[in-house]
């Protein structure tokens, strides 16, 4: 089994998917959009392998991205936090002069841009040009309240027996998109919360975008997935170095361009019958910029001691995946 | 370097830290801590005998600043290890107040406690020889961030869904050799009890907070408030009375409104009047003295005179809840009568006794009893939004139900009053049913599409040939928008928007 992501897999839901994340049994977090959480992390499909398949143990994927269904290779990865973009044009490329962060004719930046949360296609990841928003809506909708103690329906509640579901529906033309070194039938399967099935798809990925993902990260590079950096006790916006009585940063950081942490939560444990533990961590979102003063070998040749360990490597979840980013590349 | 001048200090999450809160109460405890901490920081410059500019000093703690700009140089130790001791305080007040009045516990969160002490904010600090430079400074430090989270094992808090449930022993859970039943159950019996001490109208005994949730709660209490050290006439002037009652919207299903506003285009008004050779400094000063007055002095008369409360006025930005406890739909119709009526004077008698020159974007929801708190909020603040992306200088009012489903329409408050209050159903009466048949028909039959005149039309007949005259002249400013302006669905939208309100 190689490290190296050799699948494109594809999700297409039947109906609605699920768009939060939380305690499940707490109406007050499924209902509407507080405990949003979408689309499902590369967790939730590492658990679907885990579910079909003997041996994990070499398994990496990463995701969550998303692709139009008639062509699935050239899928979208955040952009950048470098690109300032106001109404979906990018309008400025900032760059790292060892001082401060500029645009590209060499001034601050003024005004004010969107929030990160754009997408761009892999194929633009070097010079993109056009950035899209997020091709699902939430629409919340009812559904049974459950007991509090056991998965059934609560006829005789003085609440009435129906909450809310956070849904979330995907436009129909597209799919949500993960990497994966390990291979999987197509079928249907259970993905993304009580009952919500999918359609999913194994591909070969494109050998263009496995030459990208070769590459060095570089000085400067990008997440493209969250990041979950950190002890067990601890997430910090970078790794650190294991054993230290200090934190140290495992990476010579000049400057960093994020975001606040995002919740990342996962479950440990057991295997299917057991109770499996949950766990809540916080994660640099993707989409952040490093700029360092050593270069870093490509991700995928990342040192394992970077990445948290709790019962297996947060690599698997191709937690931090990177590309690099072009210095002083032309708008 | 030039001479130092300035020093500009704020921290983070302020929105976040309100936002995640489920009853009135943490709004109000939020928003003081924000205020208290912000206050310390200010006071200890003061004491320095160095200028705050910015926030200006009214004898209240209230407001949540985003930025403290303060003339001189206040170090980044100083500033930190000020910052930290306020918030240590608060901390502790609360613990020692928890382990005192459930004494017989065996309490293993110190180490838990302390995580939160250390790592609750995030703290930027810049100096530079303008208020400009060091505000500057201040936001290229924040691109690269700086929070450390706080990992936790185990179910999350039930208010939030994210970090870990705050009980006696959280800190010895140990995944492997703990068992997670009596782990549920040690924190289930914990929460029962804390509820019966503090009283179920602060902490129902089927919640189970986050550390820093249950300090927003307590912090509302006067026995943790009295270790802090202020003055009474410095104590939120949210003074929770000991008979405050929290909002019961979901046990009553009261609809209730929110609003959240903000001035427009601060940045360049300040911006402006520098250039034209005045003090920066000075500017500044007065502008934060002239809003947190306005706050204090305008906008909370007008709201808390059995309308309702104003939770923050920090500076230009506010956030304010309408409810009473109304019994019939007559009442509740009424009820949002008056709340309108508020809204239709709010410009030109509230929002201008500040005397700067600068329009306001509002955002109002009208919202459902069981649409939790937080949700509300984020509403509340995506319809301000709304209001600012469609023109500024103007209101927009969602109706929020309780499937989550919301109605929107957004009107510059020159136009607002003329509009609902000029309706003229066909029996000239105000049954807005009419106009909402008559739309949902014509909506059926697509007659709207790639035309205006069914729509302007339509609006006519209900609202009078000189209202439409007017909406026609000045389409731009009523109807500003990222796309086009989009006639037909500002019609539709006042139709159904105006059929609840009026109902």
């Amino acid at each position: 089994m190689s490290l190296t992501f050799q699948y494109l897999i594809t999700i297409e839901p039947l109906g609605f998917l699920y768009g939060s994340a939380g305690r499940f049994l707490s109406p007050e977090n499924l209902v509407g959009r507080s405990g949003t959480s979408f689309p499902p992390s590369s967790a939730t499909l590492s658990g679907l392998y885990a579910a079909n398949q003997e041996d994990i143990n070499a398994l990496i994927v990463a995701g969550p991205f998303w692709s139009e269904i008639q062509n699935p290779q050239n899928f979208r990865v955040p952009l950048p936090h470098n690109y300032l973009v106001k109404d979906q044009q990018i309008q400025h490329q900032l760059q790292w002069n060892h001082q401060q962060w500029e645009t590209e004719n060499g001034t601050s930046p003024t005004g004010k841009f969107d929030k990160g949360g754009g997408w761009i296609t892999i194929d633009q990841w070097h010079s993109p040009q056009q950035v899209e928003s997020d091709p699902w809506e939430y629409l919340p909708h009812l559904h049974p309240r459950l007991k509090t103690e056991e998965r059934k329906v609560e006829a005789d509640s003085d609440q009435g027996s129906l909450f809310l579901e956070n849904a979330v529906q995907l436009d129909p033309e597209a799919c949500l998109v993960y990497l994966s070194n390990t291979h999987l039938d197509n079928g249907w399967y259970r993905f993304g919360g009580e009952g919500h099935f999918v359609n999913l798809r194994c591909l070969p990925l494109d050998a263009e975008t496995q030459t990208l993902l070769h590459q060095p990260c570089g000085k400067q590079f990008a997440l493209i997935t969250p990041a979950v950096w950190g002890s067990n006790r601890y997430s910090y916006r970078f790794p650190i170095l294991p054993n230290q009585q200090e934190v140290t940063p495992a990476w010579s950081i000049e400057t960093l361009l994020t975001e606040r942490p995002q919740a990342f939560r996962y479950r440990l444990g057991g295997d299917k019958q057991a109770k499996r533990l949950s766990r809540g961590r916080y994660a640099v979102p993707a989409g952040s910029v490093y700029v360092l003063s050593e270069p870093l070998e490509p991700w995928e040749n990342w040192e394992e001691s970077w990445f948290p360990k709790e019962a297996y490597s947060f690599k698997r979840w191709g937690c931090g995946l990177s590309l690099p980013l072009a210095i002083g590349g032309k708008s | 370097m030039s001479e130092i001048r300035y020093t500009a200090v704020t921290f983070s999450p302020i929105q976040g830290f309100i936002e995640k809160s489920r009853k009135l109460r943490d709004l109000y405890g939020g928003s003081f801590i924000l205020s208290y901490l912000s206050h310390t920081l200010c006071d200890y410059a003061r004491s320095n005998n160095q200028e705050v500019i910015s926030p200006a000093t009214i004898n209240v703690v209230q407001g949540t600043p985003n930025q403290i700009i303060i003339k001189g140089d206040f170090s980044y130790q100083e500033a930190r290890t000020i910052f930290d001791r306020a918030w240590k305080t608060i901390l502790q007040s609360c613990r020692e107040w928890l382990e005192n009045k459930l004494p017989s516990k065996d309490y293993q969160w110190q180490q838990q406690w302390q995580a939160w002490e250390n790592h609750t904010w995030e703290f930027f600090w810049a100096q530079g020889s303008s208020i400009g430079e060091a505000r500057h400074a201040l936001n290229e430090k924040k691109r690269s961030r700086n929070w450390v989270g706080i990992n936790w094992m185990g179910e999350s808090s039930t208010l939030s869904g994210t970090d870990a449930i705050a009980h006696p022993t959280m800190g010895k859970f140990h995944p492997k050799q703990s068992n997670y039943s009596q782990e549920i159950a040690k924190i289930e019996d914990f929460y029962q009890q804390l509820s019966h001490v503090v009283s179920e109208s602060i902490i129902d005994p089927s919640e189970q907070l986050s550390i820093p949730e249950l300090i927003k709660r307590l912090i509302t209490l006067k026995p943790i408030q009295s270790q802090l050290n202020l003055s009474a006439a410095e104590l939120p002037k949210v003074e929770i009375p000991d008979s405050f009652r929290d909002l019961k919207r979901l046990e009553e299903n009261r609809w209730t409104g929110w609003f959240q506003g903000d001035g427009d285009r601060i940045g360049e008004y300040l911006k402006g009047l520098n250039e034209q050779g005045n003090n920066e400094a000075q500017i500044l000063k007065k502008f934060s003295r002239a809003m947190l007055n306005w706050g204090e002095n305008a906008l909370k008369p007008s709201v808390e005179n059995g309308l309702g409360r104003v939770i923050y006025a920090g500076g230009d930005d506010f956030l304010g809840i309408f409810y009473q406890n109304y019994t019939s739909d007559a009442e509740k119709q009424a009820f949002l009568g008056e709340c309108l009526q508020w809204f239709y004077r709010f410009n030109h008698e509230v929002w201008q006794q500040h005397q700067q020159n600068i329009t306001v974007s509002v955002g109002f929801v009208w919202a459902a009893g069981g649409v939790p708190q937080r949700d509300v909020l984020q509403h509340c603040r995506e319809a301000e939004q709304a209001a600012k992306k469609q023109g500024r200088d103007r209101l927009a009012i969602r109706i929020l139900f309780n499937s989550g489903n919301y109605l929107q329409w957004t009107c510059p408050w020159w136009f607002l009053e003329e509009v609902i209050t000029g309706y003229r159903d066909r029996a000239g009466g105000q049954n807005w049913t009419h106009i909402y048949n008559d739309i949902a028909t014509l909506e059926n039959r697509h007659a709207f599409e790639n035309n205006q005149n069914i729509a302007l039309g339509l609006f006519e007949i209900y609202f009078g040939s000189q209202t439409r005259q007017r909406l026609e002249q000045n389409l731009d400013s009523v109807i500003l928008g990222d796309s086009s302006p989009d006639i037909n669905q500002w019609i539709i939208n006042l139709a159904k928007v105006g059929f609840h309100l009026c109902h």
